[in-house]
This record gives structure tokens, sequence and C-alpha cells, in this order.
């Protein structure tokens, strides 16, 4: 068997030294490919060309998981029972109508969503245009610098 | 869209919540409003795909940015019990979902983590199950034997990768390949795909030979066997050309190019455990096709 182990990992390969263990490799190979941490070891064995020789080497190879599986219907059910209520901000400076006001509050289901979900979608669109504060913060900064006392400027040190 | 576009707009994302967090609680920031617009679109979409779960579990909930994160985690849930996502969305369930819930999160963390799944949301991401011809070609990933066999045994038809595969690795695996004659450059392909299409071991639910000759050279009736995420990327500018309205055709293609990428893998583990007799049964097989075309062809111009 040969002294060099063979590294599969995003299509690259690798040469390691054969007694390198394969935990000992996902953590080398962790910094440069992340996805190495999550994915599944495959080992098999393969002949490849070493210095002109046919040498049969194993192979190590990191396969990326395609997606972490999602949860059955009964757990989902529970996902969604057990939610935990949510205290809003009341944002007062913001022009919205009374459906997205109600919406925002927690005031509306999903039914409700469902059934007014084109003016829903329409008032918020309206709110991301009319959300430009910029004036009112402009505002607010400035009352801010009104109250700092006025001091000279230094003179220059030379003309 | 590969993994460090994504991850670039989370990052941009994450900066964007940043700036809204610094700005006060005033008023509803843009990345706010479009996580309640994209929650709002995976309800509309929840309702609409998955009706039952919808009026069971969802109908009577109020809406809250946790709600509305849940909606979408159960949405993605439901999705991927039928089709594979490239990349699952920050918001899909984990193992530890429940719990992670259960301890709360805040408003804004809800709504940013509905903002960040808003590719997803609008557009399926599938999982690619393509071979990646063009992953060869310009990463110089290791090519298998099996691949470059069929590569080489159509290299003179028209169905030519047209690549120069004296260039292709000389080490012991590939001095099978070497030897392999490749087909007549008359072979008409829609006989030869004909012919061999009967004399594999395709049913049901397995590939035949022919599908699995035209997945090794990204020719498949099924787009999503035919291109791998690199090509999407590379070629065609990273773009899904789905739309959740397919959602019950694409997961049956999901399925499908699934099952012929499964088969291809089984069968090229079986040829790399001795390929200097496998590659020449592979050889055997596709020449024989091209033969039955060809007499076909004469008998029929007769």
């Amino acid at each position: 068997m040969s002294t060099i182990k063979l590294v599969i990992v995003s299509g690259s390969e690798y040469h390691v030294d054969a007694s390198a263990s394969n935990e000992t490799i996902r953590e080398t190979l962790k910094a440069n490919f992340p996805d190495v941490g999550t994915a599944e070891i495959k080992t098999g064995k393969r002949t490849i060309s070493l210095d002109g020789v046919d040498t049969e080497v194993e192979t190590v190879e990191f396969v990326k998981k395609a997606g972490t599986k999602g949860l059955d219907g009964t757990e989902l059910a529970e996902l969604l029972n057990h939610i935990p209520a949510m205290v809003l901000p009341h944002l007062p400076r913001q022009q919205l109508t009374p459906l997205l006001r109600d919406m925002l509050n927690g005031r509306l289901t999903c039914q409700d969503a469902i059934a007014h979900m084109d003016s829903l979608i329409v008032a918020l669109n309206a709110a991301h245009v009319s959300s430009p504060t910029t004036s009112h913060e402009g505002a607010a900064l400035c009352q801010t610098l009104d109250a700092l006392p006025a001091v000279a400027a230094p003179a220059p040190a030379a003309w | 869209m590969s993994d460090a576009r994504r991850s670039a707009r989370r990052r941009s994302a994450r900066a964007r919540r940043v700036v809204g967090a610094t700005q006060g609680l005033s008023r509803w920031t843009d990345v706010e409003l479009e996580g309640y617009a994209n929650g709002l679109q995976a309800l509309r979409l929840l309702r609409s795909l998955f009706p039952l779960f919808y009026e069971t579990h969802v109908a009577g909930l109020f809406i809250s940015p946790a709600t509305l994160k849940g909606v979408a985690q159960a949405f993605f849930s439901l999705v991927h019990q039928h089709m594979e996502l490239a990349e699952p969305p920050d918001c899909m369930p984990q193992a530890d979902a429940l719990v992670a819930l259960a301890v709360s999160e805040s408003w804004q963390d809800s709504l940013g983590a509905l903002y960040d799944a808003g590719v997803y949301i609008y557009q399926p991401q599938i999982l690619l199950y393509g071979i990646g011809i063009n992953d060869f070609l310009d990463d110089h990933r290791q090519i298998d034997p099996l691949t470059l066999a069929i590569w080489r045994l159509l290299d003179g038809t028209s169905l030519s990768l047209g690549m120069d595969l004296d260039m292709l690795p000389a080490s012991a695996p590939f001095k099978a390949v070497g030897m392999i004659e490749p087909l007549p450059p008359e072979t008409p392909i829609e006989g030869f795909f004909t012919a061999l299409a009967v004399m594999g071991p395709g049913s049901a639910t397995r590939p035949n030979y022919a599908t699995l000759v035209q997945y090794a050279i990204g020719q498949t009736p099924n787009e999503l066997a035919n291109t791998s995420d690199y090509e999407l990327e590379a070629i065609y500018g990273g773009s899904h050309d789905t739309d959740w309205s397919d959602f019950w055709g694409l997961a049956a293609q999901a399925a499908e190019a699934r099952q012929i990428a499964q088969a291809y893998v089984r069968l090229v583990r079986w040829v790399e455990r001795n390929p200097n007799q496998r590659l020449p049964r592979i050889e055997a097989i596709l020449h024989e096709a091209a033969a039955i075309a060809l007499d076909r062809e004469v008998a029929h111009a007769a």
C-alpha cells in the first residue's frame, strides 16, 4: 500500500501522508474549504501513477451536503404553535396605511393577510418609498449641534 | 448564484441591518419592510403549493416577524420534502429550530433572516445534477475514466465535444481509455440512441444506457441533469430560469435528474474498480449500438 492518501475536495485532489487521520485532514482543509466542516467523508481506493509506477492509494473524498433535511409536517406544526409572542416598537414617524399598521401591530391573521395581500404589498412598497426621513435626521443632528457651546476657532500659527 | 455571491449578499444585508439599528427606532428600515414583504410572499406560496397545511396550521396565526419567519421555515421544509435546494437559505429550519425559536430572537433578526432569504423565496434555487463538463475543462477537475471513455467514443461523431483529449491524464485508469476505438464518424445519432436505449438496463426507475451516455455529454432531455452549478454561474450568468408556479413539474424533473446522476455515479464506480476489463465492455456496447444504427440507415436507404 502507498505511503500517501489521495484527498478529494471540491473537485481538487491533493496527496497527503497516509498516516494523517481523516479528521486531521478535515481540520486542515477547513481554513480554505469551510464546507468541509460538515461534509461527509467517503473513502475508497484508486490506482494512480506515482513517479511512473501504477500505485493503489486510499482516497478520502469530502462530499458537501446538498441541503439540510427539512422538518416533517408534525414538527412544522409544533414549530408554528410555539412561536413566541413578539413586542414590536411603536414607530410613529412613518406614514402607514391602516391595513399595514394593523399587520405591524400584530392584529392581522395570515388569513387576513392572504385576503388583502396585494394591498399589503403596495403599502409596504409605498412605505419603502415614503421612508426618506433624511431631512428629519438632519434636523435632529442640527439640533444636537446647535446645543453645543460656541468656541472661537484657533488662530493660525503664522500668516 | 455562487456561494461567494450569496455570502456577499448576506454580508451586505447584515451591514444594512446594523445601519438600520444605529438609526434608532424612529422608523421601519428598508431591510425590515422587505423582510415583511418576503415573509408575505412565503405565506402566499405556502398557501398556493401546500393548501392543506396552510388551512390546518397557518391560516389562523397572527402575523409578527417571528410568525412570518416560521411560515417561511415551514415553506422551505415542505419544499425540501419534494425537491433539494442548492443551498438552504438562512431561515431554513435546522435540527435545533424549535429550540432557537423557543428562546426567541429579536424582531429585527427575524426580519433580517427573511430579508436574507429573499432570493430563495422569489425563485427556487434548485440543486443541479449535471456532470459539469466545463467544471472539468475550466477547473481541471479530476475526470473519471468512464466519462473520458464516452467522450473519446463520441469524438469523431456529430456529438463530439470538440476538445483535445490528448491533454487529459495519462495515469493508470486512463491508459485503458487510450485503447478505445472511437465510433464511426457517420454514426446516425438518433438511431444510435434508439438502439442504445433498448440495450441497457432501463426501467421506470432506472435510466437506460442512452440516457447515461447523454448525461456524460450534458444532453439528456432533462435540463437539471445537463448543467452543473458552476456552469449555471459561468455560462448562464448564475440565473435559474425557474418559477415556483412550475414547482410540481420541477420537483418531478429534479427527482429524475437525481436518479440519472446517481445511476451514472454507480456506473463510474463499477468501471473504476476494474477499468481495464470494464471499459472495453462499455466500448463494445456503444459500438454495437452504432452498428445497429448504421445497418438500419443502410436498410432504410435501400
